[in-house]
C-alpha cells in the first residue's frame, strides 16, 4: 500500500488498491462460512428435535417425510403432563408477578432517592447475585419443609426470587434512572400526590423496563428444573420441565414424545426471545458488564 | 414532623421486601448449611434430634472415608468439565465476537441465532443432546457416513465427561460472546483504523491492541464461567444422573446426590459449604479484578 501511495497516479496505482479490497472481501466471505457454519451448529440440534417430534416414528430426518401431531397430542392428552404444563404456568406467573412487583419497589427508591447506607444496601444485593443459589439447595429444602413448604406453589415461588431479583432490580433501577424526575415533580407541582404521580406519570413510562424485567422472571421460572424436581413430589405439583425430568425421562426410549415434549419446554422463551430479542441480549448481558 | 419521617422511611419500606427475600433465600440457607455439615443428619435422624458432630462430615469427606468414597474423583470431575468447559467457551466466544465485530452485514441475524442455545433449559439442552448422542443417534450416523467408527458417547468411563463437556460448551458459548462482543464494541473504530493504516496484520492487531484492552473483560468472563461451571449440576443430572458410575459426577452433583439420593443431608451441606467457600474466594477474585478494570 505504501509503495504504491508514493509512485506516481496511473494504471499501476490502482492494481493494488483493487487487491485490497479483493483481500477485505475475500476476508469477510471467509468470515461469513465461519460464523454461518458455527449458527448451523447451533439449528440444527434444535431442528433435528423438532423433525423427530413430528415423525411418525420419532425419528430425526432433516427432510420430513409424514408429518405428525400424534406425538403432541398424546403428551398433551395425558393428564399428568397437561397438569404440568398448567403448573409451570401458575409457577412462573406468580413468580414474574412476585419478583416485578418487589424489584420495581427497590429499583424504584434506589434510582430516586439519596439515603443513608444506599451504598451499602446496593452491594448487598448486587453482592448476593455472586452467591450461586444451587449450593444452598439442601438448607433451602430443610427450609422449606420446616415451613411445610415443600409440594406447594410457594415453595416455588419463593426460592425463584434468589435467581431473578438481583437482576431486576438492578434492570428496573437503570429503567428509572431513564426517566427524567422532573416529569414527576411537574406533576406534584399540578398538585398530584407522589403516589398519583407515581401511577400517572412514572408507570406508563417505565412500562418497557416492566416488559423486560418480565420476561426475565418468565425465563427463570420456566426453565428450572432441579429445584421444581426436588421441592415437589407429587404429579400433580410437577412443572413442565420437572415432568420432563421424572416421568419422560425415566425410559428414555420413546423419542417420539419426549422430543415433542422438549420442544413444548423450549417454545413459551423461544417466542419471547426472537419477539425481544435486542432486549433480551442487553438485559443477559448487563449484570455480568456492568 | 411525621410527614418528614414517613418521607425520609419511604425509600426503606420499598427496599425491604425485596432485602428480606434476598436475605431469607441467600444469608439464612447458608448458615443452616454450616448447621447441618457440623451434625449427622441423614435418613434415620432426619426426624430426630440432631446429633453434634463437630468436623466430622468435613474429616470423613477429606479423608474420603464416606460411602461412596468418591470426593477426589469429584474433584477431578470438576476440573475436567470445568476446565475443558471454560476453555472451550471461551475460545469459540471469543473468536465468533470478533468475527460478528469484523463483519459488514447481518451481524444482528447471526448474533441472535447463535445466543439461542443460552436461552434455553437445562433440561432441554441436556434431552436435545441425549438424543443426538444416542448409539444409533444423529452424530453416530454422521459419524459412520463419513466413514468413522461410531462412539459410545455417554457410556463410556473416560469419554462421557467430555460429551458432557461438548454441550456444556454448546450451552455457554454465547454469554462469552456477548460479553467479549460487549467488550470489543468499547474500542474505537480509529484504533482499528490506525493499526490498518500502520501496516498491521490481523493477528498483530488483536495480539498488541485489541488483546491488551480486551484482557480485563476476559479475566472477568473467565472467572464468572468458571464459577457457574464450577456450581452447575443441572446439566449432568438431566444427561447421565452422574453415571456411569460416578464417571460424569462433579463435586456439585456429588453434594446433591448425598442428600437427595443417598440421604446424608450433612454430608452434602459439607460440600456446600465447601463449593460456597471456593466460590467466595473467585468472587472475591472476580471484584478485584472489576475494580482494576474501571479507569
Amino acid at each position: 500500500m505504501r509503495v504504491a501511495t508514493q509512485r506516481p497516479a496511473g494504471a499501476e496505482a490502482i492494481r493494488p488498491r483493487l487487491t485490497f479490497r479483493q483481500a477485505a472481501i475475500g476476508r469477510q466471505v471467509l468470515l461469513y462460512l465461519l460464523v454461518g457454519t458455527y449458527a448451523a451448529l447451533v439449528l440444527v440440534p434444535i431442528l433435528i428435535v423438532l423433525s423427530a417430534s413430528l415423525d411418525p416414528a420419532g425419528l430425526p430426518r432433516l427432510i420430513p417425510q409424514d408429518l405428525t401431531t400424534e406425538h403432541y397430542r398424546q403428551i398433551l392428552g395425558d393428564p399428568k403432563l397437561l397438569r404440568a404444563a398448567i403448573n409451570s404456568l401458575i409457577v412462573a406467573g406468580g413468580s414474574t408477578a412476585l419478583s416485578v412487583l418487589i424489584a420495581a419497589m427497590a429499583g424504584y427508591a434506589f434510582s430516586r432517592y439519596a439515603f443513608p447506607g444506599k451504598g451499602v444496601l446496593v452491594g448487598v444485593i448486587l453482592g448476593i447475585f455472586m452467591i450461586p443459589v444451587s449450593v444452598n439447595i439442601i438448607p433451602l429444602y430443610v427450609m422449606l419443609q420446616r415451613l411445610g413448604w415443600l409440594n406447594t406453589y410457594q415453595g416455588l415461588i419463593i426460592p425463584y426470587q434468589a435467581l431473578i431479583l438481583p437482576l431486576n432490580v438492578w434492570l428496573l433501577k437503570n429503567f428509572f434512572d431513564t426517566i427524567p424526575r422532573e416529569l414527576e415533580e411537574a406533576a406534584w407541582v399540578d398538585g398530584a400526590g407522589p403516589l398519583t404521580a407515581f401511577w400517572r406519570v412514572t408507570l406508563p413510562l417505565i412500562w418497557p423496563g416492566v416488559a423486560v424485567a418480565s420476561m426475565f422472571a418468565f425465563r427463570f421460572s420456566w426453565n428450572d428444573f432441579v429445584f421444581a424436581a426436588t421441592f415437589t413430589s407429587t404429579s400433580s405439583m410437577r412443572t413442565w420441565q420437572a415432568a420432563m425430568y421424572t416421568f419422560l425421562g425415566l425410559e428414555r426410549t420413546d423419542w417420539g414424545p419426549l422430543t415433542a415434549g422438549v420442544v413444548i419446554g423450549m417454545l413459551p422463551v423461544l417466542v419471547l426471545f426472537i419477539v425481544f430479542q435486542r432486549r433480551f441480549i442487553e438485559g443477559l448481558t448487563l449484570g455480568a458488564v456492568k | 414532623m411525621k410527614a418528614a419521617l414517613q418521607a425520609r422511611a419511604l425509600p426503606y419500606l420499598l427496599i425491604l421486601p425485596a432485602l428480606v427475600t434476598l436475605l431469607f433465600l441467600f444469608i439464612y440457607p447458608i448458615v443452616w448449611n454450616g448447621y447441618i455439615s457440623l451434625h449427622q443428619v441423614d435418613f434415620q435422624t432426619y426426624n430426630r434430634d440432631w446429633p453434634f458432630v463437630g468436623v466430622d462430615n468435613y474429616w470423613a469427606l477429606l479423608t474420603d472415608s464416606i460411602s461412596p468414597f468418591m470426593f477426589y474423583k469429584s474433584v477431578l470431575v470438576s476440573l475436567q468439565f470445568v476446565g475443558g468447559s471454560v476453555l472451550g467457551q471461551f475460545v469459540l466466544g471469543l473468536g465468533l465476537a470478533l468475527a460478528l465485530n469484523a463483519l459488514v452485514k447481518g451481524r444482528q441475524l447471526l448474533r441472535v441465532l447463535i445466543v439461542i442455545p443460552w436461552i434455553l433449559s437445562e433440561l432441554v439442552v441436556a434431552y436435545i443432546w441425549l438424543f443426538l448422542y444416542q448409539p444409533n443417534g444423529t452424530i453416530n450416523d454422521a459419524l459412520t457416513a463419513l466413514g468413522l467408527p461410531a462412539v459410545s458417547w455417554l457410556s463410556s468411563q473416560t469419554g462421557a465427561i467430555w460429551a458432557l463437556v461438548l454441550t456444556n460448551i454448546w450451552f455457554g458459548v454465547p454469554f462469552t460472546m456477548l460479553m467479549m462482543g460487549a467488550a470489543l464494541i468499547t474500542i474505537s473504530p480509529e484504533v482499528y483504523e490506525a493499526a490498518t493504516v500502520d501496516g498491521a496484520s490481523g493477528w498483530q492487531t488483536f495480539r498488541r491492541i485489541v488483546w491488551p484492552l480486551i484482557r480485563p473483560f476476559a479475566a472477568l468472563n473467565l472467572i464468572l464461567t468458571t464459577m457457574w461451571t464450577t456450581n452447575l449440576f443441572a446439566l449432568p443430572l438431566a444427561m447421565t444422573k452422574g453415571g456411569p458410575l460416578y464417571a460424569t459426577t462433579p463435586t456439585s452433583l456429588y453434594m446433591y446426590r448425598h442428600a437427595f439420593e443417598f440421604g446424608n443431608f450433612s454430608i452434602g451441606s459439607s460440600l456446600g459449604v465447601m463449593l460456597f467457600v471456593f466460590n467466595l474466594v473467585a468472587a472475591a477474585v472476580y471484584l478485584r479484578a472489576l475494580r482494576t478494570k474501571a479507569p
